[in-house]
């Protein structure tokens, strides 16, 4: 992953939590380092001990600390720096599940050596669809159920996740997430 | 084999495009570049929807045609948009085809407001790619200022750190040094001293020096502690007024020696007894009224205390150290609790002068949760206060065994210590009890005593050498002797007490012990008689300070105390007499002088009223207030007849003991 997750991360526990409790999740991280740089590519095992640490500080499951990342990664952290690139993706709920793909196929120019996962709507009607999404990282889709709810005061729309079926393989996890648009 | 691509084909790899003939007029315009620019419909002329950026000087379609590996940068007329793209030859050269996109950097720049889709960008452009890059880019560029400005706070932090450890190094240095050279020098001086005399003074030059050693040492823990954040707030029920009272006791000797009257103002709606933590609250207070002695040349240090405000049992309690000495300077004042700093120019020399004193009552008090602040004028004198939430203890609700300070008893103690003035001070404070009392001086020879003959009860001192005093505890139970053993401990806290027992103590009393609490655990352990001598009730009502007494006994030794307390005697006798002809004769120079002598003299045997009084009388008469003087020599008599009372008393209980 690369240092821009971490970065985020940080922000996330910083501003709503404290630097105390960020202090606590790299001590139990047991990392190298304490500072990230938003391109340096980093190994997985450093997200997911901070992931870990994070759970263990906050005292709340991985999957859910994964789903309030997600939330606020796409409302608060990505509109800082990448707004224009968001606002591109979409103006719309729909619009920009739809480009999705298309976001990252662009984001892998960028940054060498990362596998983005990939995405594919299915529209059953105005206010009806479902995502499927494809990882070759494990236990991302928390992840990605966030960054749906976080769309929500972007668009201005009240999403409901009506169901999320997950595959796991030893070549990734897959998932069917179908939502309605209220 | 034709090889023509169809225009719809050519449309999802470029998303902007039109065709120019030789008219330059725009003719088959995708939708994407008509959405943005509204002039371009078909039939329009070239000129009339775009300004040519780039390539310069192209004004007619067969110049297009000789730029055909051109980059083409097209500015809308209406200054809205712009395109980048390149034009390819169609009809066998009768027409010219643009291909492109929006020109995102020109577009972003002179009409931000203008919101892209991802679709109007052919899938191989790359400038929202550049444009995420750019982004990217700004983001690590902050994440290094972050990096930055965390190490070069590192940097300060340890700049500061190693700035500290330097002024630790050269004040410690000087402050170790010179009391540690002091005992080296008089110790071996002493051996090859012939004179008693020269080796007395030469011993309590050693004395001073270990005990101003002793003081430094203390200043570098408590400074070590709370740099390792290792000091914590004990809550504790506490007598605040003995408290207050015990600083008092400690500093005035020093203070009458300095001609500086040693004053407690405590509110009356001041509690006895509250919760908090009464160690730290006396460190910090001895420390300021101790300061506050040390820059007074003449007048007055007055320790106030008052309740400033109170919830039911929560009370804010505001300490006051107000002196009349020489102030601090005002561009002192910013540094006076910074660490290692000290006014070396104005500090009495001979006295601790680490610089940390002050910096550790303000952490102190900050750790109690207040804060430490002082008014000063440079020559006006000093003020410090703080103001501290309590707990106000009404303790006739949770102790049925208040202290009687009058109650006896009856029994054998064995007091352990190896601290010689520890034992002297304990041995009279149990003896003066009714107690039969034995002394040792490590746990081997208590265990030997206690082995040997049967005690009522043991003060055992901890730390001690040859045997300490968990070991020794021990060693009495295995020999099966279950006497009351009572820990003599500076640990506070409940980690030491399980220590203690777990050794096989029945309890602990913590140093330093006074009266209240040795009669606490005697009332638990001993049996008590009914009242006390008429002697011991005499001495209660002295008016001699014991301490002082005692301590002068300990130095010089009793002999040649009672020498000297026998000419202080006539002296005091005689000058007085003087003092009184010198009075009838209204001769204030001659009063100041008398009273002057005998105020020195009096402190040093303890007689404390009776030296406040001639410190009284000294000030009156070298201002010439006849008025105050009359009630002051008419009260003289009464209290040299009561210092006279007090040191019979004192001899005679000397002489029973």
């Amino acid at each position: 992953m690369y240092g821009l997750i971490h970065t985020a991360l940080r922000q996330l526990v910083t501003e709503r939590y404290s630097v105390e409790q960020w202090n606590q999740v790299l001590e139990i991280a047991e990392l190298p380092f304490n500072a990230f740089l938003s391109t340096q590519s980093y190994d997985d095992a450093v997200t997911l001990n901070l992931v870990s640490a994070v759970s263990e500080v906050l005292e709340t499951p991985i999957e859910q600390c994964l789903e309030i990342f997600g939330q606020f990664w796409l409302a608060e952290f990505a509109p800082q720096s990448y707004d224009m690139l968001l606002s591109a993706v979409g103006g719309s709920l729909f619009d920009f599940l739809d480009n999705l793909n298309n976001l990252h196929d662009r984001i892998s120019t960028t940054f060498i050596g990362y596998g983005p996962p990939s995405f594919k709507l299915q529209r059953y009607s105005e206010s009806e669809g479902m995502l499927e999404y494809r990882s070759a990282r494990a236990g991302m889709v928390p992840f990605v159920v966030g960054l749906i709810r976080g769309m929500e005061d972007r668009f201005g729309v009240q999403i409901t996740i009506k169901s999320v079926e997950v595959t796991s393989t030893v070549a990734g996890d897959s998932a069917l997430i179908y939502l309605k648009v209220e | 084999m034709k090889t023509d691509v169809p225009l719809s084909e050519v449309s999802r790899l470029f998303t902007m495009t039109f065709v120019v003939d030789r008219s330059l007029t725009m003719t088959k315009i995708s939708e994407a570049l008509t959405h943005r620019c509204t002039k371009a419909v078909n039939g329009c002329r070239f000129s009339d929807v775009f300004h040519l950026h780039r390539p310069h000087g192209v004004r007619c379609f067969d110049e297009m045609k000789n730029n055909l590996d051109t980059l083409y940068l097209l500015i809308a007329t209406d200054k809205k948009f712009a395109l980048r793209g390149q034009m390819v030859l169609l009809d066998n050269g009768e027409t010219v085809m643009f291909l492109g996109s929006p020109w995102l950097p020109w577009v972003s720049e002179n009409n931000p407001e203008v919101k892209f889709k991802l679709s109007e960008f052919p899938r191989h452009d790359p400038q929202m790619d550049a444009a995420f890059y750019e982004a990217t880019q700004r983001s690590m560029l902050k994440d290094l200022e972050i990096v930055n400005d965390e190490l070069r706070a590192a940097k300060e932090q340890s700049d500061k750190v190693y700035q500290v450890q330097a002024d630790f190094f050269a004040v410690m240095n000087h402050e170790m040094r010179t009391p540690l050279n002091g005992i080296i020098t008089s110790l071996s001086l002493s051996k090859d001293t012939i004179s008693q005399k020269e080796r007395d003074h030469l011993l309590k030059v050693a004395d001073t020096s270990a005990e101003h050693l002793m003081s430094v040492i203390n200043y570098v823990l408590d400074f070590s502690k709370l740099e390792a954040g290792e000091l914590h707030v004990e809550d504790e029920e506490f007598n605040l007024h003995d408290t207050i009272h015990s600083i008092r006791d400690i500093l005035l000797a020093k203070a009458l020696a300095s001609n500086i009257s040693l004053e407690i103002e405590l509110g009356s709606d001041v509690p006895m007894w509250v919760k908090g933590d009464g160690s730290k609250i006396r460190q910090v207070l001895l420390n300021l009224v101790g300061n506050a002695v040390k820059f007074c040349k003449t007048g007055s240090v007055i320790t106030r205390i008052a309740v400033v405000h109170s919830m039911g049992a929560r009370i804010g309690i505001c300490f006051k150290v107000i002196d009349t000495g020489i102030g601090i300077p005002t561009e002192d004042q910013a540094k006076i609790f910074d660490a290692f700093w000290s006014s070396r120019d104005r500090a009495p020399s001979g006295d601790p002068n680490t610089g940390l004193g002050l910096n550790i009552s303000q952490r102190l008090v900050a750790l109690l949760g207040g804060v430490l602040a002082f008014k000063s004028e440079y020559g006006g004198g000093t003020t410090f206060d703080f103001t501290l939430e309590l707990d106000s203890i009404d303790r006739s609700a949770f102790y049925d065994d208040a202290v009687d300070l009058s109650q006896q008893f009856e029994g054998h103690v064995l007091l352990v210590d190896d601290n010689q003035s520890n034992l002297f001070v304990g041995r009279i404070l149990l003896e003066r009890m009714g107690l039969c009392v034995r002394t040792a001086a490590d746990g081997a020879e208590a265990v030997e005593l206690a082995s040997e003959r049967e005690f009522d009860l043991v003060f055992m001192d901890i730390a001690m050498p040859v045997m300490n005093g968990e070991i020794a505890t021990r060693t009495l139970r295995e020999r099966g002797i279950e006497v009351p053993v009572i820990a003599l401990t500076a640990h506070v806290g409940k980690k030491w007490q399980d220590e203690y027992i777990q050794a096989g103590m029945q309890g602990s009393v913590y140093k330093p012990i006074n009266k209240s609490k040795l009669l606490r655990i005697l009332s638990q352990h001993l049996e008590s008689k009914t009242s006390k001598t008429q002697l011991e009730v005499e001495m209660e009502k002295s008016t001699l300070d014991w301490n002082v007494v005692e301590n002068l006994i300990r130095d010089i030794g009793q002999s040649n105390f009672s020498e000297a307390r026998a000419i202080f005697k006539v002296e005091l006798e005689v000058k007085v007499n003087m003092l009184k002809i010198a009075w009838d004769q209204r001769d204030f120079a001659r009063i100041a002088l008398e009273s002057h002598a005998l105020k020195s003299s009096s402190a040093s045997f303890g007689a404390v009223d009776l030296s406040v009084q001639m410190s009284k009388i000294e000030a009156a008469a070298l201002s010439r207030k006849e008025s105050i003087l009359v009630d002051l020599v008419l009260t003289l008599d009464c209290l040299v007849a009561e210092a006279g009372i007090a040191f019979t008393t004192f001899d005679e209980n000397s002489d029973r003991n």
